[in-house]
């Protein structure tokens, strides 16, 4: 042991000596990185510096792979010139030092950095240390030991420096860009276990290949491997890791456990996101049923995370959840304390006319995770940040004055973090309701899922991948009156819950939400629409109002007007034919007059409404919809 | 005596991306090679260029994987020599690659840690007597300054066993007394095991000597017995006689009939015949001399140089190739 220690620390000094200009590089860059992390808690600075991180990622990286490489390289595995292949190297000290030289001149500057990062943002870094070593493992596991990997198999530098900076860059524009625009993170599934398990896959091959290329010089024999571990790890883990097992494995994983029968769950008709259909194409309509879940102990929330479910009439099964579990739940903003819970399916035409006149009953499965430990602060002043207690730090950020009222919420938490949710509670003073089935004033609620798919199941057993910065973090865009009291909050992820449920006799006529007036905020004083005249007779339960709003921000964003802000979907003017495409669904859209053509959507409406109804947008300071029952 | 490097039908093809699919049709660098070095020798392996000494080595060396057949070093399979028995191992190559950025001294220290037997004593008397610069960079080194580090750092843990591929190429007469006079005083019982082009420095220190040819061994013995039994031979004769035959163009260039196998490379200008017998016997071959030739025949006969034995032998094998 003694002799192993001596020659790995021999080793391991003479690569130091050997490389130190590349390992200066290298602290340096990882200093400067640091130095950005730390600048970034003031979220003034954070704004100049959050589109430069990504390329100091990327050029950090780039650093570690390649001196990674060159540690690895210092006695190269392939080639018979090299002179310490007939020296008395032992391959065990030689592979321990080129991981200690990893770990001393990347790993530990590193969590240095992180500390520091951790520590001018306001949390403890002695308390996050285990997310920060976990953090630090990540990125010997995910980025290292594949690039080790890979360096033991190059047959010279150059090949190596060559690949590590075509892939690293590339993986970064792929990540950023191309995902995104071919919409995979859209189709994906919430998988983070078969991700987590593919990557630690891989890892671990590559990892164990590394020592038998050390250990035996393989290259043909390691390189055929490790492209099979590459191909199969990721098959395996998909296969292995569906999404039920996958909520089996965070239920046992999580603290609390609950017994399966002590939920109770019902249709909640006064939810307020209980909406009309929403026309999916000619044929389907998508039909959202809201659920309350009762039972659960004191200072627990259920949330439900995904459901199995089938219809069924007293003529017969109807219809049933067809998507994965995850899929067939709605996971949405909320007025009201009451954290969303609907169940969702697609119904055709005639079986919509079937469910909307009788009653129905649901049975299926419900996941359910359970929330709990809240923490809350408000925020009364813009860019002045607020902490979480050591959990989270959240700050409002407006760049320009005139944007107050559409601040950016950035929120911050250390990674390594438990896992947990965010929630942004905005008290609306004022909805300018009226009559008698207005709601008193409510709180806006808005969850905001840790996990970048608001669907997926919000659970993260590890800290965000692929981020090199010690706070994981998100950004969104709110809606703030003057007079509204912003407040947000962080709950902790207890524990998962599986339990069947039925609910009987479910008449989706009595609980549609056919009232609902608006009165928008400054960003909206432009635009006023009104809808007058008589609305058409529609068949009976097929008539609906949706009401999309476009505010100042659609402008700035890059993807144009979509998904900015809306009422109910993601929407814009290039595509809201679609959703009139429906007999008896009506729209109005408003928002500021340069963006929206008036005169155009004045015909559009016209030519989807009924003869005799008379559509008119016009300028004003407010926005007024007025809609009577519209369900006949 | 114990053989310190041995190989058994050791064989060893080089398949390349253009080469076809049929391995056996790549290119054989050693074709069923069987070597002895034996304890305490100083066996030279000389050949012509392409004829397999460094494949050899490298896979002694462990450098290479062999095709098939077996390499032996201290009795272990070279694709399992283990550090210890590297300590024990001094090698130099021509083309073996130094960390170009250390220095002459630093790489001495940086070595000595890995040798149980480092002598530093020794190491610093072969730094003196190589006349080695300590400061200087190998990247900043002649060539054969280069070669001396190298082999400074081979010897200054007095192994057992030295092997050295083609250590002198490209130096100067200078650096190559140099060299050899350092290998000889920090043999003391090693093994050395050589191979080189220099024949003529080899055959001063040599005590065994493998010719290989086309990656097969054609003769491996001590060098005194080699040297005895090869002599260059003049014939001289009034009147040789042309065997039956041959050419009628008055130029009298063939040979008589029917020549011994072991007269190698044999030469005729007019009445003189120059060749070399392989199995020289100061008894016997006079009379085989003049039983082919005649009675009336000057025979002269003269001890080879190794560079001569060698050179005689590989136009042998040429012509019996052709």
């Amino acid at each position: 042991m003694r002799h192993f220690l001596s020659q790995s620390l021999h080793i391991f000094r003479k690569d130091a000596r050997g490389l130190w200009p590349q390992i200066a590089w290298c602290l340096g860059a990882t200093a400067v990185f640091g130095v950005c992390g730390i600048l970034r808690a003031d979220y003034a600075h954070d704004a100049l510096l959050g589109p430069v991180m990504p390329v100091l990622t990327v050029l950090l990286l780039v650093s570690w792979c390649s001196l990674t490489g060159l540690f690895v390289g210092a006695e190269p595995l392939l080639g018979d010139r090299h002179f310490w292949r007939t020296r008395p190297y032992s391959w065990r000290c030689l592979l321990a030092s080129k991981l200690l030289s990893v770990v001393v001149w990347i790993l530990l500057p590193k969590l240095l950095a992180d500390m520091a990062v951790l520590a001018t943002h306001g949390f403890s870094p002695l308390a996050h240390l285990s997310g920060l070593l976990l953090s630090a493992l990540v990125v010997l596991l995910f980025y290292l030991i594949p690039v080790m990997f890979l360096a033991a198999v190059s047959p010279s530098p150059m090949l190596f420096l060559t690949v590590v900076c075509v892939t690293i860059p590339g993986l970064f524009v792929w990540n950023h860009f191309l995902a995104s625009i071919f919409g995979l993170y859209d189709a994906a599934p919430p998988s983070w276990a078969a991700d987590f398990a593919a990557l630690v896959g891989i890892s671990i091959c590559l990892g164990a290949l590394l020592v038998w290329q050390y250990a035996r010089r393989r290259t043909a024999w390691v390189v055929s491997l490790a492209v099979a571990a590459l191909v199969l790890c990721p098959l395996a883990a998909q296969r292995a890791f569906t999404w039920t097992r996958q909520f089996e494995m965070q239920r046992r994983l999580t603290p609390l456990h609950l017994a399966p029968g002590s939920l109770h769950f019902a249709v909640d008709p006064d939810d307020p996101t209980y909406q009309c259909p929403m026309p999916l194409s000619d044929r389907l309509l998508q039909v959202r049923i809201p659920i309350r879940i009762s039972g659960a102990p004191a200072g627990v929330t259920p949330v439900l995370q995904g459901a199995s479910f089938s219809l069924r009439t007293s003529s017969g099964d109807l219809a049933a959840g067809d998507g994965l579990p995850w899929q067939n739940v709605g996971f949405r903003s909320s007025v009201g304390t009451r954290p969303p819970a609907e169940l969702q399916f697609r119904l055709d035409h005639e079986k919509w006319n079937r469910v909307a006149l009788q009653p129905f009953s649901v049975r299926g499965t419900a996941y359910i995770a359970l929330y709990g430990n809240p923490l809350g602060a408000q925020i009364r002043e813009f860019g002045r940040p607020v902490n979480l207690g050591d959990v989270a730090r959240c700050v409002l950020y407006a760049s320009k004055p005139e944007l107050r009222m559409t601040p950016l919420l950035h929120c911050e938490w250390p990674i390594g973090l438990r896992a947990g949710e965010f929630i942004s509670t905005l008290r609306i003073l004022s909805l300018g309701l009226s009559g008698p089935d207005a709601p008193a004033p409510a709180r806006l609620v808005e969850r905001l899922s840790k996990a970048p798919v608001a669907e997926s199941t919000p659970f993260d057993l590890l800290p965000a991948t692929g981020n090199l910065s010690p706070l994981a973090e998100f950004s969104q865009y709110r809606l703030l009156e003057s007079d509204t009291q912003p407040v947000v909050g962080f709950q902790e992820l207890l524990g998962f819950v599986k339990t069947d449920f039925e609910l009987p006799a479910v008449l989706l006529a009595d609980t549609w939400y056919a009232t609902g007036m608006f009165n928008g905020d400054a960003t909206m004083r432009r635009v006023a629409a009104t809808v007058s005249g008589s609305l058409p007779p529609a068949p009976a339960g097929q008539s609906g109002l949706m009401v999309v709003l476009i505010s100042e921000h659609a402008r700035e964003s890059r993807s144009g007007l979509a998904g900015f802000v809306d009422f109910d979907g993601g929407m814009t003017p290039g595509r809201y034919r679609s959703y009139a495409a429906y007999p008896g669904v009506y729209y109005i859209v408003a928002g500021p007059p340069d963006i929206l053509n008036l005169n155009s959507m004045e015909k559009d409406l016209a030519r989807f409404m009924a003869a005799g109804t008379r559509v008119e947008l016009r300028r004003g300071d407010n926005i007024t919809v007025n809609v009577e029952k519209l369900v006949h | 005596m114990n053989a310190v490097l041995q190989t058994v039908a050791l064989t060893k093809r080089f398949y390349s991306a253009g080469a076809p699919l049929d391995f056996t049709l790549a290119p054989l660098a050693l074709d069923g090679l069987d070597l002895e070095v034996p304890e305490s020798s100083m066996y030279a392996l000389v050949g012509p260029n392409g004829a397999g000494k460094t494949t050899a080595i490298k896979i002694l060396m462990n450098l290479l994987r062999p095709s098939s057949g077996q390499s032996l070093v201290f009795g272990r399979n070279s694709g399992a020599l283990s550090p210890a028995d590297f300590a024990r191992i001094g090698y130099v190559s021509e083309n073996q690659v130094l960390p170009p950025w250390m220095t002459v001294g630093y790489l001495m220290e940086y070595l000595r840690p890995f040798y149980p037997t480092w002598d530093a004593a020794r190491a610093a008397q072969l730094l003196r007597q190589l006349d080695l610069p300590l400061n200087r960079k190998l990247k900043h080194l002649s060539r054969g300054m280069y070669m001396k580090a190298s082999l400074a750092t081979a010897l200054a843990f007095r192994p057992r066993l030295i092997v050295l591929d083609e250590p002198f190429t490209g130096l100067d007469a200078l650096v190559r007394d140099e060299l050899i006079e350092s290998l000889l005083e920090s043999a003391d019982g090693a093994t050395v095991f050589i191979s080189s082009h220099d024949l003529a420095e080899i055959e001063s220190f040599s005590s065994h000597v493998g010719f290989l040819h086309r990656g097969r061994l054609q003769s491996s013995e001590e060098l005194s017995a080699l040297s005895a039994r090869f002599r260059e031979i003049e014939v001289t004769c009034d009147e040789v006689a042309q065997p039956t035959g041959a050419p009628t163009d008055g130029k009298r260039t063939a040979l008589p009939k029917p020549w011994p196998a072991q007269w190698l490379a044999p030469g005729r200008a007019g009445a003189v015949v120059r060749f070399a017998d392989s199995q020289f016997d100061a008894e016997s071959t006079p009379a085989k001399i003049y039983a082919l030739f005649g009675p009336g025949c000057r025979i002269d006969v003269t001890p080879m140089p190794l560079r001569s034995i060698f050179i005689a032998i590989t136009k042998a094998n040429r012509e019996e190739a052709n």
